[in-house]
């Protein structure tokens, strides 16, 4: 429907069919069963969606061309943007098809306002089965008429503002609330008491507030329509009930940092409801039945490798070593918890290992993220005292380049924590000292805040391994990709063969640091018998 | 009591309930910060100064319900403080919300009402109407949901400029009172 003779076309094809069927309903009112009585709307359902005209069809032969003279007729002085006085109406879809014009005659006034109306209506139809919103929708009708008055009572004067108020009194009967042939803008006496009321209190209302409502509007449409922070609590760690469940549910890790600490703390604390918020759907179902049932996880307990038990209550320090974005989309690392800074290491003796490790894959799931061990967890060769750090025991990333005749190979180890230090106040019979201690408390949103890297390599020509000194920088994907070789490196160089681990750097930012994985590539620049090489070393697993 | 010197006791009371309003002193008690100056009491003097002025003004009344409504809101707020340490009213939003939006009508609406009865003396009262905009602007400015924390420098205005609406709004009333009561003590 693009102008308002369509509207009427079809809107009377639709009051045929529906006068046929009431016609119909009232023939067979004893005779056929209530269910055919219902059933029988569905031909008035069917009609509303069919366009009138459908297959060159009408259903009083004639009545389409008595709408064509009168749309000519009335046209023809018009110079409406929707119709065409000459052409010929055509239903084309039983929804007004609204076009961006500025309407200009009566007849487009009117289609724009009946699509209008269709909006209001089609809001009231999304919530149907909503008593509070049918009432809401009513109150904004009467409160539409209310309005209307108050237009009204503003253009009157004296005597003529009684009159209008007799002539609402007058349809002050529900007879009139939906009487044929008008707006229905009565719409009942209890509404139409409400109304004289109104009047009644015309410029009784404050007047010189216009600022003040529009700040308190202003106020009130911030509220409702942008509402407040959707934060859940974080449930505790061994809580059953459907509200901790659900609330587990909804503190999904959203980063990949946030997966990270929330599986590793999961595992620490041995519960499945902080698994739920780290864990792939498919172990979803299970873990919930485990928390219910405040059953621990399945899987054993990490640090039993060293030798400690489940109740012994030591805390491990986690970090994330070598973690890659892969070409899926999805990171690998290996994970470390690391027992180093506990009352644990301290009671140990030399060649005991305070660390396990376990390979991980970090897999996008929607707007989250979840953690899938690839393999169990084993102990960290013992001559790693602090795996929080870069060392030299565990791996690091190979990139390699091959430039001309030469080959590089840089061994990268970068090391990323969520840092989960918090101070308490301990107080014991010698006063009151604060102690750090770590947070077990999942930070499903965290973002890594502390790193370190180290690097070594080595590099050959042809065949024969040679030393040289080599400049390597990070680069992301797309510089990589862009094949972007920096113009200054830096101060970052290795000194061929060299092993990774025995020195590096770090840093923390608390507000996240600036990489969140190690590097997609490295730029890399030697010197060789006077002359300058670069080119880009790929980690060996995505080299392209 | 004369009219006037009801008025005057009337516009003393509203200057106090804002100076309790707006001012904030605060106490550490059971390791909470409760203030001494609760905004209780403000609603408790506006709600006197009304009862003196509503033969006056005919649109006070109306602030009635309003003005006994934002009492009770603040006295839960501040139990609430004594006795957990946290704003009560923070915990349902919507209801926090709703609190603002009476505020924000009760006081422009308030100074409107003292405006027009000071400009019923031919005293102009222009400055406290633009007092009064301001004041109700920048309370629904704060209200919208914008990263206030990261615009730390537009915060440190806005809190600024809302002290110094404060103060000229308390400094405008006593010189609203002064002009209307003059000559009486």
């Amino acid at each position: 429907m693009e102008n308002i003779w369509a509207f009427l076309e079809q809107t009377l094809a639709a009051s045929l069919t529906a006068a046929v069927l009431l016609i119909a309903k009232r023939l067979f009112l004893d005779k056929l069963s209530p269910r055919w009585q219902y059933g029988v709307w569905a031909i008035l359902a069917i009609r509303l969606l069919l366009p009138a005209g459908f297959f060159g069809r009408t259903l009083i032969p004639g009545l389409d061309v008595a709408l064509e003279a009168a749309k000519t007729g009335a046209e023809s002085s018009l110079s409406s943007v929707l119709t065409d006085p000459y052409g010929l109406t055509e239903v084309l879809a039983p929804i007004p098809l609204v076009r961006l014009a500025g309407p200009v005659s009566i007849t487009d006034w009117l289609f724009y306002l009946y699509a209008a109306g269709v909006a209001v209506c089609l809001l009231r139809c999304l919530h149907w089965c909503n008593p509070l919103l049918w009432y809401c929708w009513d109150q904004a009708q009467n409160d539409s008429e209310a309005l209307c008055d108050q237009r009204v009572l503003e253009r009157l004067e004296g005597e003529e503002r009684r009159e209008y108020g007799v002539i609402l009194l007058s349809m002050a009967d529900n007879r009139y609330a939906r009487a044929p042939g008008t707006t229905s803008m009565a719409n009942g006496g209890k509404n139409i008491k409400h109304r004289i009321g109104a009047i009644a209190r015309f410029k009784r209302y404050p007047q010189g507030v216009a600022l003040g409502s529009w700040c308190v509007a202003v106020v009130l449409a911030a509220a409702c329509l942008v509402g407040t922070s959707g934060a859940v609590e974080m449930p505790e760690q061994w809580a059953a009930d459907s509200v901790s469940l659900a609330r587990a549910r909804m503190n999904r890790a959203t980063t990949v940092a946030g997966a990270l600490d929330t599986y590793a703390k999961a595992i620490m604390e041995d519960s499945p409801i902080y698994l739920m918020m780290a864990a792939p759907e498919e172990a979803q179902g299970e873990l919930f039945a485990a928390a219910q049932a405040r059953k621990g996880l399945d899987t054993p307990y990490p640090l039993e490798l060293l030798g400690i038990e489940k109740e012994d209550g030591v805390q491990a320090e986690w970090a994330v070593y070598n973690l890659l974005e892969g070409a899926d989309g999805n990171y690998t690392g290996l994970l470390v918890l690391d027992a180093y800074t506990t009352w644990f290491a301290h009671s140990t003796g030399d060649f005991q290992s305070v660390a396990v490790s376990q390979p991980v894959r970090i897999v996008r799931e929607g707007n989250f993220w979840a953690v899938e061990p690839l393999e169990d967890w084993t102990a960290v060769d013992p001559e790693c005292t602090l795996a929080t750090h870069v060392n030299s025991v565990l791996p690091a990333l190979t990139y390699t380049a091959q430039v001309e005749d030469f080959r590089v190979e840089i061994n990268y180890q970068y090391l990323l924590q969520v840092d989960n230090r918090v101070q308490v106040d301990d107080t014991d019979f010698f006063g009151t000292y604060s102690s750090d201690r770590l947070d077990t408390v999942p930070k499903p949103a965290a973002l890594f805040t502390d790193y370190y890297r180290s690097a070594g390599g080595r590099t050959w020509k042809g065949e024969e391994e040679i030393s040289l000194t080599v400049w390597y920088e990070p680069l992301t994907r797309e510089e990589a990709e862009a094949g972007e070789i920096p113009e200054q490196f830096g101060h970052r160089s290795v000194r061929t063969p060299e092993e990774h681990g025995l020195g590096g750097g770090g840093g923390s930012d608390s507000t996240g640091c600036d990489h969140q994985q190690s590097p997609a590539a490295l730029a890399v620049r030697f010197q060789y018998r006077d002359q300058v090489y670069n080119g880009i070393a790929w980690p060996e697993e995505v080299a392209p | 009591m004369t009219d006037t010197q009801q008025l005057r006791s009337a516009l003393t009371r509203i200057i106090w309930g804002y100076v309790f309003l707006y001012l904030d002193l605060n106490l550490g008690v059971n390791g909470h910060s409760l203030s001494v100056l609760p905004n209780w009491v403000s609603y408790l003097l506006f709600f006197s100064a009304i009862g003196l002025l509503e033969g006056e003004v005919r649109d006070l009344p109306l602030l009635k319900p309003f003005c006994v409504l934002l009492g009770i809101a603040e006295g839960v707020n501040w139990l609430g403080v004594l006795l957990t340490g946290e704003t009560v009213l923070y915990w349902f939003y919507l209801v926090y919300a709703l609190v603002i939006c009476i505020s924000i009508y009760f006081n422009f609406q308030m100074l409107t009402d003292v405006a027009a009865l000071v400009e019923a003396r031919n005293i102009d009262a222009g400055a406290l109407r633009g007092v009064r905009n301001g004041e109700a602007v920048l309370r629904a400015v704060t209200m919208l949901p914008l990263p206030w924390q990261e615009w730390e420098l537009l915060s440190a205005l806005l809190a600024l400029a809302g002290i110094v609406m404060c103060l000229c709004m308390i400094g405008l009333l006593i010189r609203a009172r002064k002009m209307c009561c003059e000559g009486t003590t």
